[in-house]
This record gives structure tokens, C-alpha cells and sequence, in this order.
């Protein structure tokens, strides 16, 4: 869809286009409306609401700007009140009246008289109480009820529930939570800091985080005005159960409360764990001094660690006595014997002077297996298998199978073709009554 | 009824009597209890059911325990309370953690606490390497991470050195990661760049020699660390090397 076709066949976009574009021409490129306008704006409205005159003389005008300037302790970077007036003229909120007496007159044209007061009721919003908000919806919607007239009920739901209520509330809450994000921020920022007092201020300012929660809890804990508004809303939806457009209303109105719940909800939560942080921050650093001394310590020891190792002692993790067979660090050659360590760990079930025992059936356990090795197939066979098969050919074998496994793996290396090993899958086999092997498959090159 | 009834009892009103039933009781925590501990790990109450399950019953571990040969430490510094075993007999002998692995220890203690609020929890692997590398000399930093290195003597070597130093404090990272000092998240076999490392409480055993010396009343100035490593952690002459054979243990988290 084109831009043209946006307002739809509309009579009078042309129009409309034109008048945006005087707007824009009305209002000089280059120069901003500063909060201090705004807020010099509102002060005139208040001054012309709290008396009867219509005009302010040049003279008044000044003294009530600077006197605004002043009482907002904006005197610092506030710009001379000559140049207020003449931004707030340019921007057609101020304008030159015409006087019965002599002197300049000025007064506040409709656009700013409307945007002064908008304004400040825009900023209402944010100071009263949520709940003073909920009870607020609640009683339009009550009297509008007790009335008994479906539109005049029609129109309560549509323009002041789910219109300037809904708003009110919405806009509170946000306030409420940008005040908790702006408060956190702060307090991780002093927090963060190197000085005590600015650490005790952020703990205060912990506790007025506490005071959100309170007014939050309050709004909607059961006996407020949110559980009763919420009955009179179903109250309202069942006695209008044929109306669709009634219905439909009374449902936006409970989806709108049921939001707002879960969203306090929400805040809650952030909040109670955001009080946790703080809680266990304040433990963990303990004062700040005590901080300072114990970080710089600690730079000092790292330092010193770069040149003299230290190293943490904890206690050796207890290993299982196991036969382990380093394949992987022989692969040129044929299988070796084993690692350091599995050769430690196997001295302790063999003895020296038995490692080097010559027993009467070695050189017929060693022919015999080299013959079963023969006949292995060439995809391979498990240590397990192979082992069974030697232990029921050789008797005296089996009564010695360490010894025998011993025997083995010294003679591996001559044997053709080469035995290699990878890791088998399953369980690891018992040996001995204290001896576990872990699954390995013997294969020919 | 009756079940809730019998629950009741296991969970709440009997604690076990003695060793043997505090074995016998909950298998599966228990064995979860010897084996992270036995491996070196802290036990913290991030380690959920099974903290518990030590915490209630702690003098009867205390016993078990002192009966093979370690003594049950427990710490509360920082206000988060954790258990840790030590070496008590000549049954059971001390290893090491690397070299490079204290080190890092002792720097992210430091970090962690020198920091703010908002990164006293955790804090991306990345930005750890990068003040780390910025705040010590590198080739001393080399020799830290790599006690074998002999120098570096040309260009090549040195940038060739650089990248190694991720992988050696990675190295570091996965040894402390393995005694509950810390925990690297989102995984362990995360990428460098998404590691992020999150604090736990057994990371307050690098603060020991720190407090010894304070204690002592050292000023940063005159403090030794040789003397102090030797009073608190038994010198500094390697025994054996920290390793991990295998995740054993792990499954048994969940229990």
C-alpha cells in the first residue's frame, strides 16, 4: 500500500498534509524546547490559574520566571529570563496581548495553556498511589453501576477503565519501575565505590527500594480496591452476558487487571532478589576498608606468585589399583609393556623377585598362546575371550593368571603379526580375585 | 496416607545414628558426598540435596571422614559456607593443583571482590584474559601458565605464546571448575568466547594465604609469599600434578 492510500479515501488528507506541514514550518529548525521551558510554562499556568488576570505585565513576567529558575535551583546553567520568553514566543506557547495600559503585556496562548496543564497532571500520575489509581477506577465504575444505565455503563468502561484508569495505572507501574532500575543503578554504582559513606547511603537507599515494594503490595494484596473492582468487573460481565460489545469490555477490563497483577507480581520478584544481591554483596565484601586491605594483600601475593610458584594442596583422589596399558604412546612400534604408573601399580601385586621368576611352564604358555594367536581371526578377539581360551588350555596358567598376563605382554613385542589393542566396550573382567582388567580387543594388523 | 506417613520418618524425624546408616540411609547422595569430596571438590549449597544430606549429618561425615584420614574443613568466610577435605595422614597424600590453575584462582578471588555489585557473581572468560594480559607482564604470565617454557626468544614464538595463553587458562579454568571453585557456564565445552565463569563459594579458599598474612599483621610490603604459602599450604615443592581422569562423579549430581 502506497503512502498516499494511508489515511484510506478519507476526504481531506490533502488538507491534513498541508496544515502537518505549516506545523512544521511554524516551528524553527534548530532550536529546542529545554525542560526548563516546559517547566517555566507550568509556572505561568499556575501564576494565571491563582489569579484573575488574563495578562502578565514584562515586568511580572521576569520577576515570576526568575523566581521559578530560583525555587528549582536551576539558577546555575539557566538562561536569562529575557531568553526564556523569547524561546516560549517563537514556539507560539507565549504570546504579546494587547493592553488597555501602557506597558507590554504578555499571556499564555491556548497551545501552551493546554500543554502546561497536561503536563503537570501527566507528572500527577506518577506521585499518587497506586492504589489511589485502582480505588479511583473502582468508584467510577461503582456509581456508573449503581446508576444502572447501560450506556452511561458502556461508556464508564470504555473511556474511564479502560481509558484514563488504564493509563493512570500503566503509567505508574512503569514509573514505579524505571524508580526501582534507576534506584539499583545507583546503589551498584555507590555500592561498587571505595568509600564507607556512599556505601551506607546506598543501604538507605536499599531500604526506600523496601518502600516500592510496600506500596505495590498494598495496591493489590487481597481486601484492596483491586480484588473488589475485579468482582465488579465479573459482576458486570455476567449481568450483561447478551451483550457481545459489553461482554467484550468487561473482558478487556479483567485481562487488563489480570496483567497488572502479574506484572507487580514480576516486580516483586526482581526487587526481593535484587535485595538478595545487596544482602549477600554486603557479606561477601564485609566493610569496605577491610575490603581495600584484603584486595591489596592479594594483589601483592599475585604478584609474587608470578615468580615463586604456589600451588593449592588438596588430597589425591584415591585410584583403584589397575593394570593400564599405554597403547596409544607406542603406535609405531609393536605394544610395549605399560605406563609408569600401571608398572607402579602392578609391582604391588607382583614382587620384584617374582617378576623375574622363571617358572617350568613359561616357554610352554608362551608357545601355546603364541599358537592361539595364530588362529585368531583378523578382525580381532576380546582380551577376555582370548584369555579364557589360554586359561582352559593351561591349568598352571590359570592358577597364576598376573604371572601369566606378565609373561604375555613382555613377549608381545616379537610376535608376528604385531598385536595391537584398541578399547573394547563392556565391563572390566576380573583377572585375579583383586585384579580388574579393563575391556580391550587384541586384533592383527 | 501411610506413605506420606513414611516419608515423614526418612525425610524429617530420624537422622541416621551412625556411620554405618548414614551410609545406608540415602546411597546414592552419600556415595555422591565421598566421591566429590575424595576428588578435591568443594561442597557447597549449590550442590542442592546433597549439601543437605552432608550438612545435617555433619558430624557423623566429620567421623567418617576423620576414620580414613582427612579432616572436614569448613568455611564461612564471605557468609557462604562450604566443606572441603584435607589431608589428615600419611594414608592419604597431598596433590597439587597446577600452577597456572592457583594462579588463576587467586586472580578471579581478587576480581570478583574488587569489583562492584554487578559483576561480583560472574564475569566473561574473554574479559578475565584481557586484564589479566593487561595487568601482569606476559612473559612472567607464560611462565605461570607454562612452567616447562624455556624463554621466548623470537617474534613467531611470542604471538604463537599469546594464543596458548587462552588455552592455558582454560586448562586452569576446567581444574577449577572440577573442584567447585568456580563454574563455567553456559557448558564446559563452551567456546572461549561465550565462556562465562560464575563464582561459587569454594573460591574463597584463595583468599587463605590473603587473610594468613593480614592475621599475621604483614603489610603488603613486607609479606613472603614462600613463607606464608609454606606456613598455611605446606610449601611449595610439586608433588604430584592435579588430574582428572575422568568426569566419575558427575552423574551422581542430579541424584
Amino acid at each position: 500500500m502506497s503512502r498516499e492510500t494511508v489515511f484510506g479515501e478519507e476526504t481531506g488528507t490533502e488538507d491534513f498534509i498541508f496544515q502537518l506541514r505549516q506545523v512544521l514550518t511554524r516551528f524553527p529548525k534548530g532550536l529546542k524546547l529545554e525542560p526548563l521551558h516546559l517547566v517555566a510554562l507550568g509556572w505561568l499556568w499556575r501564576w494565571e490559574k491563582s489569579g484573575d488576570q488574563q495578562t502578565i505585565s514584562d515586568r511580572e513576567l521576569r520577576i515570576q520566571l526568575a523566581r521559578c529558575v530560583r525555587k528549582l535551583d536551576m539558577d546555575e546553567d539557566a538562561p536569562e529570563p529575557r531568553t526564556i520568553i523569547d524561546r516560549l514566543m517563537r514556539f507560539h506557547l507565549l504570546r504579546n496581548a494587547i493592553s488597555p495600559h501602557s506597558g507590554h503585556e504578555y499571556c499564555l496562548t491556548r497551545l501552551g495553556r493546554n500543554l502546561a496543564r497536561d503536563l503537570v497532571e501527566d507528572v500527577q500520575y506518577g506521585t499518587e498511589d497506586l492504589c489511589t489509581h485502582i480505588n479511583a477506577a473502582y468508584v467510577t465504575l461503582k456509581s456508573a453501576v449503581d446508576q444502572g444505565n447501560r450506556e452511561e455503563l458502556r461508556k464508564t468502561l470504555q473511556h474511564s477503565l479502560l481509558g484514563m484508569s488504564r493509563e493512570a495505572i500503566e503509567h505508574k507501574l512503569e514509573g514505579i519501575e524505571e524508580g526501582v532500575l534507576a534506584l539499583e543503578a545507583e546503589i551498584k554504582r555507590l555500592a561498587g565505590g571505595s568509600d564507607q559513606e556512599e556505601m551506607d547511603k546506598a543501604l538507605d537507599m536499599i531500604r526506600t527500594n523496601r518502600e516500592y515494594v510496600e506500596e505495590i503490595m498494598e495496591a493489590i494484596q487481597e481486601g484492596s480496591s483491586f480484588a473488589v473492582l475485579e468482582k465488579l468487573l465479573v459482576s458486570c460481565r455476567q449481568k450483561y452476558l447478551d451483550d457481545r460489545s459489553m461482554l467484550a469490555l468487561a473482558d478487556q477490563g479483567l485481562d487488563f487487571l489480570q496483567a497488572v497483577s502479574q506484572r507487580v507480581e514480576q516486580l516483586l520478584v526482581h526487587i526481593v532478589d535484587f535485595i538478595d544481591q545487596c544482602v549477600s554483596y554486603q557479606s561477601l565484601i564485609g566493610n569496605l576498608s577491610a575490603r581495600d586491605r584484603l584486595c591489596a594483600m592479594q594483589m601483592e601475593i599475585l604478584r609474587q606468585a608470578l615468580s615463586s610458584p604456589v600451588r593449592i594442596p588438596l588430597p589425591e583422589k584415591p585410584r583403584l589399583n589397575a593394570v593400564v596399558i599405554d597403547w596409544e604412546a607406542n603406535r609405531k612400534d609393536p605394544p610395549e609393556y605399560m605406563d609408569k604408573e600401571a608398572l607402579a601399580a602392578l609391582r604391588e601385586y607382583v614382587p620384584e623377585e617374582i617378576r623375574g621368576l622363571e617358572t617350568e611352564w613359561k616357554e610352554e604358555f608362551l608357545r601355546t598362546a603364541r599358537r592361539s594367536w595364530e588362529k585368531v581371526p583378523e578382525n580381532g578377539v576380546s582380551l577376555q575371550e582370548w584369555l579364557d581360551g589360554l586359561w582352559a588350555e593351561m591349568p598352571q596358567a590359570n592358577d597364576n593368571r598376573l604371572l601369566a598376563l606378565w609373561y604375555l605382554l613382555c613377549d608381545w613385542p616379537q610376535w608376528r603379526p604385531e598385536v595391537r589393542a584398541r578399547a573394547g566396550d563392556g565391563d572390566w573382567f576380573a583377572l585375579g580375585e583383586n585384579i580388574f582388567v579393563a575391556p580391550l580387543l587384541l586384533f592383527k594388523k | 496416607m501411610s506413605e506420606f506417613g513414611i516419608n515423614i520418618n526418612q525425610a524429617e524425624s530420624e537422622f541416621p545414628g551412625n556411620i554405618h546408616e548414614l551410609l545406608e540411609r540415602d546411597e546414592a547422595k552419600a556415595r555422591a558426598i565421598v566421591h566429590k569430596l575424595q576428588a578435591g571438590c568443594c561442597l557447597d549449597d549449590r550442590c542442592g540435596g546433597i549439601f543437605r544430606y552432608f550438612e545435617f549429618n555433619l558430624d557423623l561425615w566429620r567421623e567418617f571422614f576423620s576414620f580414613l584420614g582427612y579432616r572436614v574443613v569448613a568455611s564461612e568466610f564471605g557468609g557462604e559456607t562450604f566443606y572441603y577435605l584435607q589431608s589428615a595422614s600419611s594414608a592419604v597424600s597431598t596433590v597439587r593443583l597446577k600452577r597456572g590453575a592457583t594462579f588463576m584462582g587467586l586472580y578471579l578471588a581478587w576480581y570478583f571482590m574488587s569489583q562492584g555489585m554487578e559483576s561480583m557473581d560472574h564475569v566473561r572468560a574473554r574479559k578475565v584474559h584481557e586484564t589479566l594480559y593487561g595487568s601482569f607482564d606476559f612473559n612472567m604470565l607464560v611462565a605461570v601458565f607454562n612452567p616447562v617454557q624455556k624463554g621466548i626468544k623470537t617474534r613467531q614464538e611470542q604471538k604463537e605464546q599469546k594464543n596458548n595463553l587462552k588455552k592455558w587458562m582454560r586448562s586452569g579454568l576446567d581444574d577449577l571448575h572440577r573442584i567447585r571453585c568456580i563454574e563455567l557456564a553456559p557448558n564446559m565445552r563452551a567456546g572461549w568466547e561465550s565462556l562465562e565463569i560464575y563464582r561459587l563459594p569454594g573460591l574463597q579458599r584463595f583468599w587463605d594465604l590473603a587473610r594468613y598474612a593480614l592475621a599475621e599483621n604483614k603489610r603488603p610490603g613486607d609479606v613472603n609469599l614462600e613463607v606464608i604459602a609454606a606456613g598455611l599450604w605446606g610449601g611449595a615443592e610439586s608433588d604430584g600434578e592435579y588430574e582428572e581422569e575422568s568426569a566419575s562423579g558427575e552423574d551422581d549430581e542430579q541424584s
